[in-house]
């Protein structure tokens, strides 16, 4: 059975939304690259953290 | 969420050239009696936490150990554990072995075989590209491996389009990019990037190769700067700058503050970092700031008054002022030149 809870659609994206402030065509390229490993949640977590992220060399 | 950079050793089974740890030939070990205390702490902390093993190969403690640490620190709900490695001991009992435990994986590459073996490299000199090539791909393939780290060198200022186009090859989703520098003291390694090179070139020949690529991978440095190009205010809040955010645990049981790389590092410049040992404390949270913390609230606030490019990187490199520039008073490092202006100018050019 296919594991549904790991698609995303397009109106999902975007919790980060205020600190995101990407071309939108560059945001959705960027989000699909992630989308086959990582569910919502985490790619939220991902973007933040790599908005905060500096100082330290890990995602 | 807070997170916690553990130093299991800070032995390495290789002997990179451009390599911050200090003590990479020895093999001392985290005693595992500090991960009863380690747990005591984050059990009595209000956050969750992310265990990253980092700053000396991680891999090469063994399963033996890694099974210990899951009995003594489980993963749950509100532990994680993230293991940095540079991949040459991850075979297949490894793979399975993280995937079942759900810890993720990052590993160093420096991308294809011409750029990664010309730092990356055994004791004996010898690359170490075949091995890490197939691992990262076994890794990738498996789900296990979530991120890529690759460290610019002087080896890599003309390659940006090869370098992308292989961790394209190969299938990796999430890309961060460090530039070599100078974090502790200038006898422990050797830097092949010099004081006038730049990385204006690199990141263009980066971009151009991301855009030709329809952008399809998620790229760390052009996230934030796009990020922070396309808004009013800065969007980005360093992690080393958060108050109780970051922690490092040194193989003796040394905690430090704010800044991960301190842990291990046994110089001068970490006394102003250091909390305690954990078998002394109780939480997280009972460690008050360090009296450096309002030192490096200052210094960011330098930061946002004197540079046009603050909101490319919130302020951040604090380390990098502290050796580069010997004091935290103080804006511009070569650290920040390369990894957030030149970044920054070339992205800006390329959106108007």
């Amino acid at each position: 059975m296919k594991d549904t809870s790991r698609i995303i659609t397009s109106s999902q994206r975007g919790t980060v939304k205020e600190k995101e402030y990407l071309p939108e065509h560059i945001l959705e390229a960027m989000t699909s690259s992630l989308e086959g490993k990582f569910t919502k949640k985490q790619i939220d977590n991902i973007k933040q953290k790599t908005l905060d992220g500096f100082g330290m060399s890990t995602v | 969420m807070k997170r916690l950079f553990v130093q299991g050793s800070s032995f390495c089974d290789i002997d990179c050239d451009y390599c911050f740890v200090r003590g990479r030939n020895d093999k001392a070990r985290l005693s595992l009696d500090y991960l009863h205390d380690v747990y005591r702490i984050i059990n009595n902390s209000e956050t969750d936490v992310e265990i990253v093993w980092h700053m000396g190969e991680p891999l090469v403690l063994g399963f033996n150990f890694f099974k210990k640490v899951l009995e003594y620190i489980p993963v749950s709900e509100h532990i994680r554990h993230r293991i940095v490695t540079n991949g040459l001991l991850l075979n297949d009992d490894w793979l399975s072995f993280l995937a079942d435990n759900c810890i993720s994986l990052t590993i160093s590459s420096d991308g294809p075989i011409e750029v990664h073996d010309r730092y990356r490299t055994s004791r004996k000199e010898a690359g170490t590209f075949e091995v890490v090539h197939k691992n990262l791909c076994r890794s990738i393939k498996k789900g296990v491996c979530d991120s890529v780290l690759c460290t610019i060198t002087k080896e890599s200022l003309s390659k940006a389009a090869q370098i992308y186009e292989y961790f394209s090859s190969v299938g990796v989703e999430y890309l961060g990019f460090n530039v070599e520098r100078q974090l502790d003291s200038p006898e422990i390694q050797v830097l092949s990037l010099e004081k006038f090179d730049s990385l204006e070139l690199f990141w263009k020949d980066l971009y151009e190769a991301w855009e030709k690529d329809s952008y399809s991978l998620f790229i760390r440095e052009f996230y934030r700067t796009l990020s922070a190009l396309n808004s009013d205010e800065c969007p980005l809040q360093p992690d080393e700058l958060k108050s109780n955010y970051n922690y490092s645990l040194s193989k003796n049981g040394d905690l430090y503050k704010y800044i991960p790389q301190i842990a291990g590092s046994d110089s001068l410049v970490s006394s102003p970092f250091f909390v305690g040992n954990v078998k002394n404390l109780n939480s997280f949270e009972e460690t008050s700031e360090l009296p450096v913390y309002s030192e490096m609230l200052n210094s960011q606030r330098l930061c946002s008054e004197k540079c046009d490019f603050y909101r490319f990187c919130g302020g951040a490199f604090v380390l990098e002022k502290l050796v580069e520039n010997g004091m935290l008073n103080s804006t511009s490092t070569a650290a920040c030149e390369r990894q957030v202006i030149q970044l920054a100018k070339v992205v800006s050019r390329k959106h108007g």
